[in-house]
């Protein structure tokens, strides 16, 4: 890049709250939206990041950090002495960990990769809650993602009995 | 702790990520909305992107029956509910004739093709019909069918007639990534009409979204390949496999085969791996990672059956890369691949009897799938009865856009399409169009915008002979603001809810008279759009398309003339834009 002599370019990102965050722009990057922002040449200054408070942000940025191509001269240290499949492996591990949120943290990671367009987070986030409800009985799945069975006793029967082999 | 409601473009990431069917129909258990949106067009059309429908039997193409998957499968519940609700005989195709049966020329993606003699002797020469076959295609979960029509004359003479031909193909075309593809929905297909010519191939290609024919471009064979003719004894026999978006054809030629990349619609000639092959004997192309295709051919007169196994990028391809190879144990054998599963039969003598079974090439997991080993077949995949159709659940609390779950909808159904009679093309589109408008000959009549409207729309019987001149239309379900407009003079224009609009009955449709079916479209649950039903539409025939549709009916909430709908609980897995049709013979949907 035209700017690796002059040092990495950075961008700030501001979250609602009011929290800056300065990042590299290839981190920033990761997040389709402000990739556009930023090739639509429509982040000169701070990037506000709308809906996302500062707590997740961070956590965003965090993951983004970690998931940023380590190509070139600048890649982090760890990954030119690993082979890319154990660096994977490393990373399915970070992952796994960095899951580990509650369920109200989780659906603001979804929200926000979902805004923010990252795909490996939305991957990430959606597929951890799938395989958290995917064995659960309904009314788990409704408690975890917060609704109420508002079909009549009749539908849901209906439901099931056409679908009997779903129900098995 | 409860938390506050997730925002429904967050559930629809969630719920996609459910890896089958089976826990999709679950989840849409848990509330209304979650079957709203599981049911959505977009919905449903995301899903099948990113989980390839499940293999779920086979279907022997000889004897017309279909093997499903039986446990362990996990597929097997699945196969089950399909064996139940399908008509894997083919009943309900058009005019069936024991001289001239339906035979099996494809399946893919829950659809078939079949095909059979034109009944009237082909001619030779310049007045060639083409397709040369009389070609159907069918969704025997839904039951629905469209019959090909011809390819015009004029597009067909260019390049049909004046050359002859040495042989054909017929397929249907994998839904991929590209445009044409992407424009339609799940509920449309794609089929190729090729003929190997001395001087060059010849594909054509119809959409059932276009209802049309078009001719592919395609370069001569010395074009494509320096020095390459077309020896038609050679390539008398095809043989058709796909893998990663390209067709491939084998012959008795080890020197050369012919490759379709399917978005670019580019046809070329390829060289075989350099290897040695029995003549006739059949290969088996399976899917590898990053796009690459394994070949496994066949050893000539080993037993058990070596294959050696070559890898190569896919495409009009570099180099046939060798790899090691392969040998079944004694008894079986490959009788082809779906993806990157090798399909593979048993009929040795031990204990596990005869049996089909798939294995992954990439981890070499083994899956038994059923205990029958079909001579002629197909592999059947496809998602389970109603996933994409809606149960009868009618909740009376109107769900705006809620693509048919819930409504009420019976739509005609027109079989019995018999040559001649219909000249124009004939839609019964259900389903999912917006705004659909449904003419019959005449004035307007009524306009039906309110949710949870009765609408019951004429019935119309006895289309004569010759008596469908204009495009008949019988659309169905789901389009928001949908319009009726049938012959009769200014009816009514409802736009509240539980409204009720009789319509005329315009029976007996003479000759010269236009048959106008249509179904409503219902944009909440509950409502109840009763359809006309056109039946007996006799000898005649028809030169357009001829769709006919079925949609989406769960539980008709009438019986029209007390019409018995036939095979009465099957069609409760109805569901699309279904078609059915041309000159009917309907029969209200029921369930």
């Amino acid at each position: 890049m035209a700017t690796r002599e002059a040092g990495k370019k950075m961008i700030m990102l501001k979250s609602p709250d009011g929290m800056e965050f300065e990042v590299e722009e290839a981190v920033a990057m990761e997040s389709q939206t402000i990739r556009k922002m930023i090739e639509d040449d429509c982040a000169d200054t701070a990037i506000l990041i709308p809906n996302i408070n500062s707590k997740i942000l961070s956590r965003v940025i965090e993951y983004c950090n970690k998931h940023v191509p380590t190509t070139g001269a600048t890649g982090a240290a760890a990954s030119d002495t690993v082979a890319p499949a154990a660096l994977a492996e490393d990373l399915k591990i970070w992952d796994a960990e960095f899951i580990k949120v509650n369920r109200a943290t989780r659906f603001d990671l979804i929200q926000a990769a979902s805004y923010l367009n990252i795909k490996g987070l939305l991957d990430l986030t959606s597929q951890t809650t799938i395989d958290t409800i995917s064995d659960n009985s309904l009314e788990e799945i409704r408690s975890f993602l917060s609704t109420k069975n508002d079909y009549l006793p009749e539908e849901e029967q209906t439901i099931r009995r056409e679908n009997q082999w779903a129900f098995q | 702790m409860a938390l506050p409601a997730i925002p429904d473009e967050l559930l629809v990431e969630i719920l996609l990520r459910l890896p089958t069917a089976a826990d999709l129909i679950r989840a849409s258990a848990a509330c209304v909305s979650f079957r709203r949106l599981i049911a959505g067009r977009s919905f449903t059309r995301r899903f099948r992107k990113l989980h390839p429908p499940p293999l779920l039997g086979f279907l022997d193409t000889g004897r017309l029956r279909f093997h499903p998957a039986v446990p362990p499968h996990p597929s097997a519940p699945a196969a089950r509910a399909v064996a139940r609700a399908a008509d894997f005989s083919f009943d309900f195709l058009p005019s069936p004739s024991p001289y001239r049966p339906w035979s099996v020329q494809d399946v893919r993606d829950g659809w078939v093709l079949l095909e059979r003699p034109r009944p009237r002797p082909r001619r030779r020469g310049a007045g060639l019909e083409s397709p040369s076959y009389e070609m159907v295609v069918c969704d025997p979960l839904h039951r629905h069918y469209l019959l090909l029509p011809r390819i015009p004359d004029d597009l067909a003479a260019s390049v049909v007639g004046a050359q002859g031909f040495c042989h054909e193909d017929s397929c249907l075309v994998p839904s991929g990534d590209d445009e044409e593809a992407a424009a339609t929905d799940e509920a449309s297909f794609r089929v190729i009409w090729m003929l190997l010519h001395p001087t060059k191939p010849v594909i054509f290609l119809f959409c059932s979204g276009t209802q049309q024919w078009r001719i592919v471009p395609s370069l001569t064979w010395s074009e494509m390949s320096p020095g390459f003719e077309l020896p038609a004894h050679v390539f008398y026999r095809l043989m058709r496999h796909y893998a990663h978006g390209c067709f491939y054809w084998l012959s008795y030629s080890t020197e050369k085969l012919f490759v379709l990349e399917i978005r670019r619609m580019e046809f070329s000639v390829a060289d075989h791996p350099p290897c040695e092959r029995k003549l006739g004997e059949d290969v088996v192309i399976a899917e590898a990672d990053q796009g690459m295709i394994l070949m496994f051919v066949p050893k000539p007169d080993t037993s058990p059956v070596i294959y050696t196994v070559w890898r190569n990028n896919g495409g009009r391809f570099t180099q046939w890369q060798m790899e090691k190879p392969i040998t079944l144990d004694s008894g079986s054998g490959l009788m082809g691949a779906v993806g990157r599963h090798l399909l593979i039969y048993y009929c040795g003598t031990s204990s596990v009897g005869r049996s089909c079974f798939t294995q992954d090439v990439n981890t070499f997991q083994l899956e038994w799938v059923c205990s029958a080993v079909p001579k002629q077949t197909h592999a059947y995949c496809n998602f389970p009865p109603s996933l994409l159709s809606s149960p009868t659940v009618s909740t009376g609390t109107p769900h705006a856009d809620v693509h048919g779950v819930g409504d009420d909808m019976p739509v005609p159904e027109l079989p019995e399409a018999d040559f001649g009679g219909v000249q124009g093309p004939v839609v019964a589109a259900a389903a999912r169009a917006p705004n659909p408008c449904f003419d019959a000959e005449g004035t307007p009549h009524g306009d039906v915008q309110g949710e949870g409207d009765d609408v019951p729309v004429p019935e119309l019987q006895e289309a004569n002979p010759g008596g469908v001149q204009g495009s008949v239309v019988a659309a169905a379900a789901r389009a928001p603001t949908p319009s009726f407009v049938v012959e009769a003079t200014p009816h009514a224009d409802i736009q509240e809810a539980e409204d009720i609009v009789p319509v005329p009955e315009p029976r007996e449709a003479g000759p010269e008279g236009v048959i106008l079916c249509n179904a409503g479209t219902p944009q909440g649950a509950g409502d109840t759009v009763l359809v006309p039903e056109a039946r007996e539409a006799g000898p005649g025939g028809m030169q357009g398309p001829v769709l006919a549709s079925a949609a989406q009916a769960p539980k008709p909430s009438f019986d029209n003339n007390g019409v018995e709908a036939g095979r009465g609980g099957a069609r409760r897995w109805r569901w699309g834009w279904g078609w059915t049709c041309g000159v009917c013979r309907g029969q209200v949907a029921e369930v």
